[in-house]
């Protein structure tokens, strides 16, 4: 409890600003994604995402939880533009990017990590890094190897702050799923993003693991817009300053992590889900 | 039984494997007769081809069925350049590299488009489209017939033409050590990172913001102008091109060539070429009409038993998990 409220008091200043922000940066609107009517059907006739309007607010901790096939990953990956909507549109910083294709997005300032944390296997953890940040980074050039290198050096604080520097010159192929989860989170943050999604970040991490990520969320700028995807509710309520409940492709409710946890309709989908998810909702009532 | 570690140390992987190769193509000439030379310098051109396709189905993850078809067109480059009185090595080379690329700039635009066993088929349709075509153009190819009268090159301007199936050999195992090495630096370079990443997980390299379809283009016309450069060299060893040099037949070869050699390794590739040539013709020898046969039981042995290739053969090295081993 008193972790909720120490986390959410570092976050609200920032937060309050917002709106004074985007009066200052005509660039920047108070809204970083907004999605509006979002459907999503897949081929078998599931709905996975049924109409759903949200806005999540630039420079925010967001938070997205729900049960299993709630669609949560299948919003995340129609804001990163891995799919396409079957109707809806996405704005992202006042531009409608329901057509653009991912590689645009994510030069547009869209970085993700996966639920099956996935790197490039055959490369160094350093390279996996360096070609992460090599279409964000400003060095030109970059197929020569001096300049790759310039670039690789710039990428070690990446390493550091996954906490991988140590494992920097082993191939990623052969990482623990948790260090291959860091490195897929570094990969994210070496983007240099203006939005970070991130879907179930500390699934499968070690108590250490969940600790050095929690860190590395903190330390985000300020103006990194995170929406992060997550099970767990004690991490949820550690990181995110809204939260966001999905069921069944439809809004459920929306609420700060205290006011979520004590809404009796999440306490119902959850219960429908499993008998133990409540009890990490209960841990932080 | 462990493998001391100095074994699997770079320098000694690449190391002994090229310092062999290198010992054998120098002093295999002197030892050899006329046939005997000519073959190798056959492999060499086949082995160009062989790591051009390396560099699709190896490093891009695009297994490609129509590397001849580049070859070919390279090769006929050559064929009509000579035919028209320009016999100059290098400018052939030059002029034989640089319509392959054209060529496959225009082909890759439509076989990139496709992934996985679709690229196969449709590599494979190019390329059997482009023999067809040059059976068909007679007045520039000679048809099914060939193209005959090809007169011996010189390599440089002003140079003495290349008279003997030795000196040939040389120019041709010249060439051929500078453009591998040239692909060698391109591939070591920040460059084949993006390429095995690519191939490693496409859809990732996607969502990081790279644009895969750029790069996999990219590495398809410089396949084919590498393809076409080994097409030159057929033209210039065999002094005959005929649309058989762009046939299924030889694309399959070359492409089991690499899975021989091991897939990404361009030294496996050149060794790969040079076992299917030996096989197919300086074992023939003994054993007449089972040149395919030959062909067939090495690629079982292979698949089964060297799954990294002729280049992987006691140099693998142990998948590390978890801590340091």
């Amino acid at each position: 409890m008193t972790d909720v409220s120490s986390v959410s008091a570092n976050v609200s200043p920032g937060s309050a600003d917002a709106s004074s922000v985007s009066a200052n940066m005509s660039s920047v609107s108070a809204n970083m994604i907004e999605v509006s009517g979002l459907t999503k059907a897949f081929s078998g006739g599931t709905l996975a995402v049924g109409g759903l309007d949200l806005t999540f607010e630039a420079g925010r901790r967001h938070a997205v939880i729900g049960p299993n096939g709630a669609g949560k990953t299948t919003l995340l990956n129609l804001i990163a533009g891995e799919l396409r909507p079957t109707a809806g549109r996405i704005r992202y910083n006042g531009r409608d990017v329901t057509r653009t294709s991912r590689v645009k997005r994510s030069r547009l300032g869209i970085a993700r990590t996966f639920q099956q944390p996935t790197v490039w296997s055959t490369l160094s953890v350093a390279d996996n890094i360096a070609l992460a940040a090599w279409p964000h980074s400003k060095v030109r050039g970059k197929w020569r190897r001096g300049r790759y290198r310039t670039l690789s050096e710039y990428c070690e604080r990446y390493l550091e702050t996954a906490g991988i520097t140590a494992l920097a010159d082993r191939p990623a192929g052969a990482l623990a799923h948790g260090e291959r989860r860091m490195l897929d989170i570094g990969m994210a943050l070496a983007a240099e993003p203006r939005v970070l999604l991130l879907d179930e970040p500390a699934a499968g991490l070690t108590d250490q693991g969940v600790e050095r990520l929690l860190t590395a969320m903190r330390a985000l700028p300020q103006e990194v817009t995170v929406i992060v995807v997550e099970h767990d509710f004690a991490f949820v309520s550690a990181v995110a300053d809204t939260v966001t409940v999905l069921q069944d492709g439809k809004l459920l409710a929306t609420g700060t992590p205290t006011e979520i946890a004590a809404d009796a309709a999440v306490r119902t989908a959850y219960l429908g889900e499993s008998g133990v998810v409540p009890d990490a909702v209960e841990e932080v009532v | 039984m462990r493998i001391p570690a100095v074994l699997l140390s770079r320098p000694v992987r690449i190391g002994v494997p090229g310092a062999a190769l290198a010992v054998f193509l120098l002093i295999a000439p002197s030892s050899f007769d006329g046939y005997g030379i000519s073959l190798m310098s056959k492999a060499l051109a086949l082995g160009v081809l062989a790591v051009s396709v390396s560099i699709l189905a190896g490093y891009s993850g695009l297994p490609t069925m129509g590397q001849a078809a580049p070859f070919l067109v390279g090769a006929y480059t050559a064929g009509v350049m000579s035919t028209h009185g320009h016999t100059v090595g290098v400018l052939q080379l030059l002029c034989g590299t640089l319509v392959a690329a054209v060529f496959a700039a225009a082909t890759g635009l439509v076989a990139i488009r496709t992934r996985g066993v679709a690229f196969l088929m449709t590599t494979l349709a190019l390329g059997e489209l482009t023999v067809t075509a040059a059976g068909e153009w007679r007045s520039l190819t000679g048809g099914t017939d060939g193209m005959y009268g090809i007169t011996a090159i010189q390599p440089l301007p002003g140079m003495a033409a290349l008279s003997s199936d030795r000196s040939i050999y040389w120019f041709v195992l010249t060439a051929t050590v500078v453009v591998i090495a040239v692909v060698w630096w391109v591939l070591r370079s920040p460059v084949g990172k993006l390429l095995l990443a690519c191939r490693d997980h496409e859809a990732r390299m996607r969502s990081a913001g790279h644009p895969v379809t750029r790069y996999q283009w990219l590495a398809y016309v410089a396949a084919g102008a590498l393809a076409g450069f080994g097409g030159v060299l057929m033209c210039t060893v065999n002094a005959y091109v005929s649309p058989d040099d762009g046939s299924f037949s030889n694309s399959a070869l070359v492409l089991l060539a690499v899975v021989l050699g091991g897939a990404i390794s361009p030294l496996g590739a050149l060794l790969g070429a040079g076992l299917i040539v030996a096989t197919q013709d300086w074992l023939s020898g003994p054993f007449p009409g089972h040149g395919p046969l030959l062909l067939g039981l090495m690629f079982i042995v292979a698949v089964y038993a060297l799954p990294d290739g002729v280049a992987g053969i006691r140099f693998r090295v142990p998948k590390r998990r978890g801590g340091p081993a």
